[in-house]
């Protein structure tokens, strides 16, 4: 169980516990003070400016990066109800499948990174890789100027079509926390594209490693390739005196492309938490 | 109320601390030059290590910023640690607005 499941678990996978979908969530504020919902690219100018002062103290040294660090993990609780600097977590497709059955409403949006990063702007559901959950889908589509291109809203049986689709053209599926515990979106990401990913696997931000990890089954390998094309995190080698894959379990993320991308099956998902070394590591 | 200290949280790390304070190229964008920045693209698109990052500065309420009037969106240099040198964004940029020094 990672810190979301102890948390907001309720002895299940937090995102499973229906819990933490409903429509107060999205507003409810922290005693004190009040929780800003997210607002789409109304703040995608302020982040950049957060990454790049990032990068601005690397060239300082050890102490300002790290002190870089923490006030962006510090920023993003203030603003986006992360803890201690996470508000997403990978997750396996088919466990997105039951998400997507949980959260409604559903609307297909165009992603904020390839946006930002590649100019994308993906007007049309088919081109669309975010997915909102929730109520703020509905603020969203009122709002163009916060997030341009609209929203395509789609049943869950729809939701797991275009869910199956990105997993085949091989994207890693994670969630977003929009508010403290309210999950309130799908992304689907690939290194360096995505910037939750990107910053994650760089500094150690934004992420949290799914509940389990790839092992391969060597009787069912035939050593053809396709898992490690398809492994965006360095995890996944080709042993070659074998000529079987190799997955670097330290490394693994447990998004299960690997696993959905297998002609012969030879790859399943174990509990991280099963594992002694692995169970705190997230 | 969240009460972050009964909780484990992760810290990962992957920058070595050995390697810093490290020296990154400095790209300087010439934003008189650069006007239309998301309407052009051609520096996003071409740059093999994703560095750049377009955002809109001017959010008008109700109303979708359009990207060909000048000054709206801004083209920030954000990755300046993973830039190569290669030189390939100053030879698309159609405004010769980028400039890259070490």
């Amino acid at each position: 169980m990672c810190m979301y499941c102890d948390l907001w678990g309720d002895g299940m996978i937090w995102y499973l516990n229906p819990k933490n979908y409903p429509r107060h969530m999205y507003t409810l504020p922290k005693p004190g003070k009040g929780t800003t919902a997210a607002t789409g690219e109304a703040d995608q100018g302020s982040y950049i400016r957060l990454e790049a002062g990032i990068v601005a103290a690397m060239e300082k040294g050890p102490e300002a990066f790290q002190a870089a660090i923490k006030q962006y993990r510090d920023i993003m609780d203030a603003v986006q109800g992360s803890i201690g600097g996470f508000m997403g977590q990978v997750v396996p497709l088919r466990e997105m499948e039951r998400m997507v059955e949980i959260a409604n409403p559903l609307g297909l949006i165009g992603c904020i990174c390839r946006k930002a990063m590649l100019g994308l702007e993906e007007r049309t559901p088919r081109e669309a890789t975010c997915m909102g959950m929730g109520v703020g889908m509905l603020k969203w589509e009122r709002w163009p100027e916060r997030y341009k291109g609209g929203v395509h809203w789609v049943s869950s049986e729809g939701a797991k079509e275009w869910l199956r689709n990105l997993d085949k053209r091989g994207f890693v599926h994670s969630l977003m926390m929009f508010g403290p515990r309210f999950i309130g979106g799908i992304c689907n990401c690939d290194y360096p594209v995505c910037d939750a990913l990107t910053i994650r696997l760089d500094w150690g931000l934004n992420m949290l490693k799914g509940h389990y990890v790839a092992i391969p089954d060597y009787e069912l390998c035939n050593g053809c390739g396709i898992c490690a094309q398809r492994c965006q995190f360095g995890a996944l080698k080709m042993n070659v005196t074998l000529d079987k894959v190799n997955i670097d379990q330290m490394r693994c993320f447990g998004c299960g492309l690997c696993e959905t991308g297998c002609p012969r099956g030879a790859i399943s998902l174990r509990d991280r938490t099963q594992i002694p070394e692995l169970k705190e590591v997230w | 109320m969240v009460d972050k200290s009964a909780l484990k949280i992760p810290r990962p790390n992957p920058v070595d601390p050995g390697r810093l304070p490290a020296k990154f190229p400095k790209i300087e964008i010439d934003h008189t030059k650069c006007t239309v920045p998301f309407w052009c693209k051609k520096c996003l698109q071409i740059c093999p290590q994703v560095v750049f990052q377009v955002y809109c500065k001017q959010i008008q309420k109700f109303k979708e910023t359009d990207p060909r009037l000048p000054g709206m969106y801004e083209i920030i240099p954000v990755r300046r640690d993973k830039c190569i040198m290669c030189d390939k964004c100053k030879e698309v940029c159609p405004e010769g607005a980028i400039t890259i020094t070490f």
